[in-house]
This record gives structure tokens, sequence and C-alpha cells, in this order.
């Protein structure tokens, strides 16, 4: 990378005269994405601002200072003890039920974590779902040991024992996307078991993990579509401005039939990092295939049971497409795609929505997210149905995360 | 088409309001080279020497942070005195 001008490397922040402008453009929007910054900062590790190695959840203090976004923070919210997220919604979908839309608490977590040596070598970390969709026990909750200190350069940095989401695909904060419900791995989705991590150098890293088959979606402890043991893989490669992926799951049942196994292709490409951030936009996409998952679907996506147990044990196919155009330090713009077909052997049934929408810190570690977009569903018993993927909508987002 | 209506749209107001982009550095150190908190340091007016020889710490691994490590890593020994000498120049606050 060649800079041509350090100048070109600083940024003034006069952009809140104009955001005022931005605000009324685009007032009904959202969306998220934080693994870009992976990509952009040549970071292949999430544990550099996460504790886990999969990344989300409960952040480090570098992650905290990070999230603040230029923003003095108050210090005694900067601690390496306590993390916290808050997402406050205002839903208006295009045919609202007494059960959908409006506003309320859509989720709320706490979370305690610490390290138990001197050495830091062993971490607790338990968080706790306190509010919203998911108030039931627990999203992160394990021992976490570190096999070495070294910066991105180990085989095996890490082994993580208890619950944590799973190392599949592009991991963002935003719920459900139409891969992540394709293949039972969403935001409020966990899996129980044992995880090895590894960054061998500062170009790949690697989550391989073994699991209970208790995977569940936050409301409690052994709910879920998997019954007995699983696997997952993940495995990422960034040469550059851009990272590959490559994800799988597998989840034995009873009869083996009805195993349940997923595969995931994604990259991330930092035009940012690129560009010398001459063009500050980053793009993400996704492709999933998943056999045997399609009972998912039934938990609050599709609306019609009869359809969700015609393509139960389906293959079904699905696209996630991103992309995200930093306009400031705390404002961006987003664009988001997503496609999904239950039944490979029926293309003409899917499901597909785009989005526009921003992302609006407006405090340390605080931001509005905003996004309108239009869905269609076209199983006829679907195309008008309550769930969200059937019909266009507009929804915000206020989170707080400490 | 709404959409690319709000594209336009969007475009004509980047180019014709908006700030510059954010930068690799600015992230952390500040839009002026002054840093928010505590933690991180304020790089405005800092010595240009002392500045390279931190980056190329980092750079080789002499000085390791989760940050500032693999960031140093994308940058070339230009890139690093044109950094230095750009923060090194700017007024004391």
């Amino acid at each position: 990378m060649a800079f041509e001008s350090a100048r070109s490397l600083i940024h003034s922040s006069r952009t809140m005269n104009s955001l005022f402008l931005y605000v009324i453009l685009f007032i009904s929007i959202k969306g998220f994405a934080y693994p870009d910054y992976a990509v952009r900062y040549n970071n292949i590790s999430c544990t550099s601002c996460h504790i886990s190695p999969v990344g989300g959840g409960p952040r480090n203090v570098d992650g905290k200072l990070f999230g603040a976004h230029g923003y003095k923070v108050n210090s005694l919210l900067i601690q390496p003890y306590v993390s916290a997220d808050f997402r406050a919604l205002f839903y208006n979908p295009q045919r609202p039920s007494s059960s959908k839309g409006g506003m309320g608490i859509m989720s709320g977590s706490i979370a305690g974590h610490v390290p138990l040596d001197a050495e830091k070598k062993i971490h607790l970390v338990i968080e706790q779902n306190i509010a919203g969709f998911s108030a039931a026990p627990y999203r992160d909750t394990y021992a976490l040991f570190k096999l070495s200190d070294k910066l991105n350069s180990n085989w095996f940095e890490s082994i993580l024992v208890g619950r944590f989401r799973a190392p599949f695909g592009i991991i963002t904060d935003e719920h459900r996307t139409y891969t992540h419900i394709q293949t039972a791995t969403e935001w409020y989705t966990f899996e129980n078991g044992i995880l090895l991590s590894g960054t061998p150098s500062d170009k790949w890293h690697y989550d391989f993990g073994v699991v209970s088959g208790e995977n569940s979606a936050g409301q409690n402890l052994n709910n879920g579509g998997a019954e007995r043991s699983g696997a997952l893989i993940n495995f990422r490669w960034m040469p550059g401005a851009i990272l590959f992926g490559v994800s799988g799951s597998f989840h034995d049942h009873e009869p083996r039939t009805d195993s349940t196994k997923a595969v995931a292709l994604y990259s991330i490409l930092s035009l940012a990092r690129w560009t010398e951030n001459k063009i500050p936009v980053s793009f993400k996409v996704e492709h999933a295939r998943a056999w045997n998952w399609n009972s998912n679907l039934g938990r609050g996506f599709a609306s019609d049971p009869n359809y969700v147990t015609a393509v139960g044990h389906a293959n079904s196919l699905g696209w996630l497409a991103e992309l995200d155009w930093e306009l400031s330090e705390i404002f961006t713009l987003i664009y988001k795609y997503d496609f999904l077909q239950p039944d490979q052997n029926y293309a003409s049934d899917i499901y597909d929505r785009q989005g526009i929408g921003f992302r609006w810190m407006i405090g340390p570690n605080t931001m509005i997210q905003v996004r309108t977009e239009t869905a269609r569903a076209t199983v006829p018993s679907e195309a008008n149905g309550a769930a969200q993927g059937a019909q266009d909508s507009t929804f915000a987002v206020l989170q707080l995360a400490l | 088409m709404k959409f690319l209506i709000l594209g336009i749209l969007i475009v004509i107001v980047q180019f014709g309001f908006a700030a510059t982009p954010p930068s690799t550095c600015t992230a952390c150190h500040g839009a002026q080279g002054i840093s928010p908190n505590d933690n991180w340091p304020n790089l405005r007016a800092q010595k240009s020497e002392y500045l390279s020889e931190q980056l190329k710490m980092f750079r080789s691994g002499a000085r390791v942070n989760a940050l500032m490590s693999p960031i140093a890593k994308m940058l070339t020994d230009e890139d690093i005195k044109n950094l230095s000498d750009y923060f090194s120049k700017m007024k004391a606050p």
C-alpha cells in the first residue's frame, strides 16, 4: 500500500452539518456490519475486539474503545469485566398484527467476564438474556483457555468450552439474515460444546467445534433442531483487501436420514483498504446451502405451518449480499439483499428482500440503525402472510452496547 | 427505480456536502490526531522519528499490539515516512 499523501489518511469531521439531510432522505432504513473491519484493518482475529474467537458478544477494552467511534467515552464504562447490549425496536410492517408491529424492547443482555488466573490464560464468560424476545437463560457462556499469547501466529490459539455462537458464515449482529435462518445459525442461536480456534498467520484463521446437538434459540438450553452430536468448521483466508471463507456444519439425528448439514461460502471486500480510503465501501456476499434444516423456518419466519412441514427435509439455497458505504466515521449507508429458496426442487418458490438503510453512531457505543425494505414470498400460501419475509417493512433499532 | 434515485441523491450529497471519508488512523487516534480516550496516544505534533520507529517496530513484531500490529503490516517505508512527517508537522494542541 502506498499512500500518495498522508493527508489523504486524515479525516475531518464536518459531517454533522449534513447528517440532518441524510436523516430526512433515509428516514426509513437500517443496517449492521462489523466483520468488514477485519478486512479493512488487516486484522483476521476477532479476539482483537471480542473475547470469543468466533466474534460477536462481549468485547474487551480495545473493542469497547474502538466501538466508541471517536466519541470521548466515560472511563468507568471502559473496563474488562462487564459488557452489555440493549436494543429497542420500532417495526412497521406492511400488514401489522397484534403481535407484529409497534415499538418495544428487542433484546437485552448483560455479561460478566473475568480472567481467573494472573497470566490471564483462563477466562470465564457468562452472558445472561434479561429482556426482549430472547429473554431466557444464557447467551455466550463459556470458559476460554488461551493456549498462546502470540499475536496471529498460533496454530492452537484457544479452546472454548461451553455455550457459544456458531462460527458459520458471515458473523454480523443482524439477528436473522436469510442464510442464517436457513442454516439455524441466527444471532440468538447457540451451540454447546468445545471449540478449538487458531490463527496460524495474519492471513488465515480457523475454528473447529464439536457440539452436543443442543443447538438452541436462546429461549432455553435444549430447544432446537439438532438432537445429537454435531461438528462445525469455519476457515477464512485474507490475502489482502479481500477475505474468503468457508463454513460447514453437521448435526446427527435419528433417523440418520434426518441429519442436518449446511455449508457456506463467503467473501468480504474492502474497497476502502484497496483504494487507500478513496472509496470507503465494503462489500459482503455469502452463499449457503442446507439439508434438512427447514424446520427452522417454523421459528417465526414462515407463516404457513403446512408449507414448513412440506419443505422440512428439502435442500435449501440462500444468498446474502450487503454493501456498506462509510460516509464518515459515524455514518454508514447500507444496501442489503437476502434470498432464500427453501426447496431446490421448486425453484420458483422463493423469499427475497432488499433494503436500504443507515447506521448512525450518535454517541460512544450507541447507534441508531434504520432500514426500509421490500420483501417478496412467491409461495401462494405465504405471499400475503404475516411473516416478516412476506411483506415490506420499515424498522429502526436503537442500540446501546457497553 | 426508487433505489436508483436514492443512490443518485446519495452521490450528490456525498460529493457536495459531506466530509472526506474516514481513515485508518483517525478511527482510533482522532480526526485531528487527538485521541478521544486516555488509552490511546495523541499523534498530533509527535516527533517524526519517534513515530517512524514505533510504526516500524509494530510492523516487525518488536512491539506488539492487537490492533496496531496488523495495521502497521500494511505500511511501506514510504507510508511510514509520510505519516510520521504529517503528524509531526501538525501544530501542538
